[in-house]
């Protein structure tokens, strides 16, 4: 690694990341009183919103799974649901949010996010290159020096926040290989990857979460054939990623109370097949079925080969049979990221470095989601997202990342005795963002309520 | 939300500090304590459902649910206050309950929240922006793990035993006796 540069700005603040966590650790941050010089975005992207709206798009997800307080204003007032039946003079949304069936779109969301990003002059505060290596410096005081991945030297730091986001596509078993050959790669794509459906192509989904279920729907409405291939019996419905409570101080202060591998066990559990009620979805599944276009399997694919309609399939039935080899268009999995904390080369070369504690493949995080043993009071060096779930059970949705960044920024204005903004001075942020969200929402066309 | 019921006491005390003030202004501009007094009682009343009765009929506390409670809780002031003979009027007390409640939820729903930035996500308590159980209090086991004890030894056994083995200074025995 380079050595020491003088010229690297030092701050009080960086975030490893350039994604929704970082635009929610640098708002916090401003909103509480830091100054904006104060801290560092370190990522390609100046733009937080890229990587999501991606996904979105391939996906074809139009509205958020969350509900209406999550957003990204400082603040918790107004909610989405309050500033969307402001700008657009309509009672729905509230009524909606007060049955809890109120998601905020999209493309609203987004432009929120752009609002925020603008307002705040997070754009300003990007260093667009990605980090390859995060080391702790113990000098007077303790910081840390974040260098790119051809080691130079980008800035030191006196607290840094870990906000990678989740690791590469999982392709698991049989689709891991069936990615590999030539011959099948094209066939078998995961749901956050582009791709088309065509009329008359029979597609099976792996998976029953909302990646899954959206897929369902876009293959039907496409005038295919889908054969959603479920691996669990019955999976649980639920609207939010965790149970409702676990968003809570009280559900996070009894997660947090139990032993590492018990959470690591309840979210396996909490978190398998968990997929929400649509009304447009159910109705499209529905006259789907009817047209003989939509049919549940419940097992696992155990072969895939090249095919006279692209792929010859079999599948393992969950009752011990097989079928026969079924033939197929192509294969969509909605099997998400793979979570093992091994699968992101910064995390690793921080685990080889420094004897990073790691168990069931994800990093034993304090209960601070303070990284062991680098994290210090003084100097904190903290998880977010995904990879901070095992303390934060909802920590990779807007809600969680909100929790993690409140509480870092809270030890960071502590350490650093932040003179913090008077609350006028907050009113007058969350105001100026809020109207702005509002002008911004009555150009968006309203987004179709799901739910 | 779900409130705890620490929650729902720091939100009720919070949320009746304005209509006290209003209370007490109109006391002192009427001469008659019942406004005041009225308060007072709304917070005993309120303290006493949210400590004893809330938490056993209400986990998840969905935001329409504010409004029943309301209604429910005017029924029991409006008993409280004809026994009590607070000296208002039938109309005036009635009234102020309600302008005092909408200033109590215009309380909770738009300032507690700027106030302080994790109200809603501490169901309802004002906290320092902290982490539920500091590392500090995190439980160590006690017992071992059984998977720990298949994987083999640790650094300091390693230390103690192994080809690097570490020095180790001779001290005195632990021992208070000998």
């Amino acid at each position: 690694m380079s050595g020491p540069n003088s010229e690297a700005p030092e701050l009080k603040i960086g975030v490893v990341g350039d994604g929704f966590g970082a635009l929610t650790v640098y708002s916090t941050a401003v909103y509480l009183g830091f100054r904006p010089e104060e801290i560092g975005i370190f990522g390609p992207s100046k733009n937080p919103v890229t990587t999501y709206q991606q996904f979105a798009w391939n996906l074809g997800q139009t509205v958020l799974r969350s509900e209406s307080e999550s957003h990204f204003l400082p603040a918790d007032w107004p909610t989405f649901a309050q500033l969307d039946a402001y700008s657009r003079r309509d009672l729905t949304p509230l009524l909606r949010s007060a049955r809890r069936k109120f998601n905020p779109g999209v493309p609203e969301v987004l432009a929120e996010a752009a609002i925020v990003t603008a307002g705040l002059g997070y754009e300003n505060r990007v260093y667009g290159r990605r980090v390859g290596w995060v080391v702790r410096e113990p000098g007077n005081p303790p910081h840390f020096s974040i260098y790119d991945e051809e080691s130079n030297l980008m800035a030191r730091c006196r607290h840094a926040m870990i906000a990678i986001g989740h690791g590469p596509l999982s392709y698991p078993g049989v689709y891991a290989e069936a990615r590999e050959d030539p011959q099948l790669a094209d066939r078998v794509v995961q749901a956050y990857e582009p791709k088309r459906y065509h009329a008359g192509g029979r597609y099976v989904v792996v998976g029953s979460g909302i990646a899954s279920i959206n897929e369902w729907v876009n293959i039907v409405e496409a005038g295919g054939q889908c054969i959603a291939l479920r691996r669990n019996a019955a999976p649980e419905d639920q609207d939010l990623n965790v149970p409702r409570c676990l968003f809570d101080g009280s559900g996070i202060d009894a997660f947090q109370g139990l032993s590492f591998d018990d959470r690591v066990a309840f979210l396996a559990k909490a978190l398998k097949g968990t997929s929400p009620t649509r009304r447009n979805w159910t109705d499209t599944i529905t006259v789907g079925k009817r047209n003989g276009q939509f049919e549940e399997l419940f097992g696992n694919v155990s072969s895939i080969n090249p095919g006279a309609s692209g792929l010859s399939v079999t599948v393992k039935l969950l009752n011990g049979t097989e079928t026969a080899p079924l033939d197929v268009t192509g294969i969509t999995l909605g099997t998400g990221f793979i979570k093992s904390a091994l699968s992101l080369p910064l995390l690793r070369r921080l685990i080889q470095s420094y004897d990073v504690p790691v168990e069931h493949e994800r990093v034993s995080l304090k209960t601070n989601c303070g990284i062991p043993p680098l994290d210090r009071p003084d100097s904190r060096l903290c998880m977010m997202g995904l990879n901070a779930n095992t303390v934060v059970p909802n920590g990779d949705t807007i809600a969680g990342l909100k929790y993690v960044a409140r509480r870092f920024v809270g030890d960071v204005a502590r350490a650093e005795n932040l003179r913090y903004r008077s609350f006028p001075n907050r009113l007058g942020i969350q105001l100026r963002l809020a109207r702005a969200t509002s002008k911004a929402l009555r150009e968006i066309r309203k987004t179709e309520q799901l739910a | 939300m779900c409130p705890t019921i620490i929650g729902r006491i720091h939100t009720r005390v919070a949320t009746l500090v304005g209509p006290a003030i209003l209370g007490l202004i109109l006391s002192l501009a009427t001469g008659k304590p019942g406004w005041i007094v009225l308060i007072g009682v709304l917070l005993l009343l309120g303290a006493s459902l949210d400590s004893v009765v809330y938490p056993l009929i209400l986990r998840y506390q969905p935001p329409w649910m504010t409004f029943i409670l309301a209604l429910g809780e005017f029924g029991l002031i409006y008993i409280l206050a004809n026994v009590l003979s607070l000296g208002l009027t039938p109309l005036q007390a009635i009234v102020f309950y309600w302008v005092s409640w909408s200033m109590a939820i215009i309380t909770k729903i738009a300032v507690l929240p700027i106030a302080s930035l994790t109200y809603l996500e501490s169901s309802g308590e004002f906290r320092h922006a902290a982490w539920s159980i500091p590392p500090v209090q995190a439980s160590l086991p006690i017992l071992p793990d059984p998977a720990e004890a298949q994987a083999g030894s640790g650094p300091i056994v390693a230390e103690a035993s192994g080809v690097h083995s570490a020095p180790l200074e001779h001290l005195p025995s632990p021992s208070g006796v000998h």
